[in-house]
């Protein structure tokens, strides 16, 4: 392979002679490959940060000096995207957590509501099963065939009940 | 690594096909609709100094010199006056514009054609 300074490679890419870009990668990509792997230690993650560097890198080579080394400009862009990467992680992370401490919340209530619910007499429990089902006192009383009054006496009972056993 | 370099050469390639095609396409399309545009807005100037008898002043030329010499402002100003002068700014416009467009794509035609070059040669072997 013939050696070419970075400067030669730059004008020639900024000619329009892309080929030269491979100079870059074949001469770049373990270094980069290498620092990236030390700080993200999965495989798949340091490919995917390399390969996105060089694209971005080639990117901006419209705009980039030649009289500057262009390893530093990478180094860069690669720590960008680590932080990019980072960033992400943390952003999945918290809220997975943040999901599961709330999935086992609920259940660990739900568990609770439905012990205090067994303590109930069956007509309350019904009324409350109903209620919570999502119907009117006139359609539980219809229901249970009892009167309105009657309903709202039982589920009122069947909340004081809940409520009572869940503060003690 | 050679294949992993291969990889992003591949994304690299990838990007700058789309890139230039799209690019191509979009400055033949901005030519070809600049140029069209100016040849109609000469047309339709044409077909109106036609309609309105206007260009029949410029018959005063073929008489003798000193005919021309006499009425040559004259001439001009009835024809300024009668030229629908909308129409003309927009030709000359378009014109200008569809001037421009070429002159920069033979400008980068040469960084165009290393472009396509490079492309063409890297799928061939891909």
């Amino acid at each position: 392979m013939q050696v070419f300074s970075d400067k030669e490679i730059l004008a020639r890419i900024k000619k329009g002679e892309i080929d030269y870009f491979t100079y870059f990668v074949k001469k770049y990509t373990t270094q980069i490959y290498n620092f990236t792997f030390k700080k993200i230690k999965k495989k798949e993650d340091v490919e995917d940060i390399v390969q996105v560097s060089f694209l971005h890198l080639y990117k901006a080579i419209g705009r980039l000096d030649e009289k500057k080394p262009v390893l530093p400009y990478l180094y860069q862009i690669v720590r960008n995207e680590m932080k990019m990467f980072w960033r992400r992680q943390k952003a999945t992370i918290p809220l997975d957590e943040k999901i599961a401490a709330e999935e086992k919340q609920e259940s660990l209530d739900s568990e609770l509501i439905q012990k205090q619910l067994e303590s109930l007499p069956h007509e309350q429990k019904k009324a409350v099963n109903l209620v919570s089902e999502g119907y009117s006192y006139k359609e539980i009383a219809k229901f249970l065939d009892r009167p309105l009054n009657t309903i709202r006496t039982l589920i009122r009972r069947a909340r004081l009940k809940l409520n009572k056993s869940r503060n003690t | 690594m050679k294949k992993f370099e291969k990889k992003i050469l591949k994304g690299i390639y990838t990007f700058e096909t789309k890139q230039t095609l799209l690019q191509l396409i979009l400055r033949l399309l901005a030519i070809v609709s600049f140029s069209l545009g100016g040849v109609m807005w000469i047309y339709i100037i044409i077909q109106k100094l036609i309609y309105q008898e206007t260009l029949d002043l410029f018959e005063i030329f073929k008489e003798d010199l000193l005919i021309i010499r006499e009425n040559f402002w004259e001439v001009i100003g009835i024809f300024s006056e009668e030229a629908p002068v909308i129409e003309i700014l927009l030709a000359i416009c378009t014109v200008i514009l569809s001037i421009f467009l070429i002159l920069n794509f033979i400008q980068n035609f040469a960084k165009v054609k290393h472009k396509l070059d490079s492309i063409i040669r890297f799928w061939l072997n891909h």
